[in-house]
């Protein structure tokens, strides 16, 4: 230890190490743990178009609207020192003639740490058009929507959790040819 | 034994120092690629460990963080996961998240991403007359994520010059140490 570049390489080497090794400690003290709370969802209405698809691929396609609240208290069992920020997203699953599993994502948020983490949301419409691969949508007994959310750690696992709490919805039988929503 | 008694026998000593320089630089190369070769078997992915480049996933994933990723078969593509993929003809690898998924009776999946911090989705980014991607086009699934390291990589692509500089170092200091 006798001269200035050794010096600083052996304390470059120190703080390498004790970086990694806090780096790992945030990672296995929370690689474990039960990110599950309960969800309520409600939905307040559902309608129902058939237009051609202007997302994507230009067919006729169902097209879904849906009125949604959301209400749950999602601070104490996610949030702790290994959370950076949450990715809420709220998705619809449902099984068609032509395809067996459809999953649509409805509306998402993203809730960094130290924001406000009750959420209690009324009358949302969904972000993200709801659109069919096809015309699976109309007369759809069971269309369940979950609250779903992906925590994003300082380091570590990226864990996708559910919420426990999801509705089943079914569609109409007919299609909306009012032009209203 | 016999053989070392040859060896010491008729190399000069310098030599037989270099000979095992480059027998441990052999032996660290491979063990180095054993690992990554490991890790693309377990993962079932061909690139397990990948460097964020684009800010498209703020403020989840910033510019040179370091992304662990499996592929394996059994793991369904399921909206919400964090997907990277390579658009056909195109080998820069892209991170986003899988908004809308369509899959057949047979397993057959097409799926729709869109970046966090994107307004629209992906369409306009994939190839002309693109709609979907497939389980083809995945390099992985991104699990794990460490903030930060990558830094590395994108300052080595950004300035060449520093790779080079890093690279004649490396080369100058397995040479002269020990010496």
């Amino acid at each position: 230890m006798n001269t200035v570049l050794s010096r600083a390489n052996s304390l470059f080497a120190f703080s390498l190490s004790v970086m990694a090794a806090l780096t790992f400690g945030c990672f296995i003290t929370t690689a474990f743990k039960d990110r599950r709370v309960p969800v309520d969802i409600h939905v307040s209405k559902v309608m129902l178009k058939n237009v051609d698809d202007f997302t994507g691929p230009r067919e006729r396609s169902d097209l879904g609207f849906i009125t949604f609240d959301l209400s749950a208290d999602i601070l104490p069992p996610i949030f702790d020192w290994n959370v950076k920020q949450l990715f809420l997203y709220l998705s619809a699953e449902y099984a068609t003639k032509s395809n067996s599993l459809n999953q649509v994502v409805l509306w998402d948020k993203i809730v960094l740490r130290g924001e406000n983490t009750k959420l209690n949301l009324r009358d949302m419409k969904s972000k993200y058009f709801f659109f069919d691969d096809g015309n699976g949508l109309r007369a759809n007994k069971n269309i369940t929507l979950t609250l779903s959310w992906n925590v994003v750690p300082n380091a570590g696992i990226l864990p996708l959790v559910a919420g426990s709490g999801h509705v089943s919805i079914p569609f109409p039988e007919t299609y909306e040819t009012t032009k209203s929503y | 034994m016999y053989l070392y008694f040859e060896i010491t026998h008729f190399f000069p000593s310098f030599c037989l120092q270099l000979y095992y320089q480059v027998l441990n630089f052999g032996m660290i190369v491979s063990s180095a690629l054993m690992i990554w070769k490991g890790l693309m078997v377990v993962t079932g992915s061909e690139s397990p460990i990948v460097v964020v480049l684009s800010g498209s996933m703020e403020p989840a994933f910033h510019r040179g963080d370091l992304l662990f990723l499996t592929n394996r078969v059994e793991d369904p593509i399921r909206v919400g996961e964090i997907v990277v993929f390579r658009i056909e003809g195109r080998e820069i690898p892209i991170v986003h998240r899988v908004l809308k998924i369509h899959e057949k009776e047979n397993g057959d999946i097409k799926f729709l991403t869109k970046g966090d911090n994107n307004a629209v989705d992906d369409r306009g980014l994939y190839k002309q007359g693109q709609h979907w991607l497939e389980k083809k086009d995945v390099v992985g699934r991104a699990r794990g994520f460490v903030p930060y390291i990558g830094i590395v990589t994108i300052l080595m692509n950004d300035y060449p010059k520093f790779k080079y500089a890093v690279l004649f170092m490396l080369g100058l200091f397995v040479l002269v140490h020990r010496e």
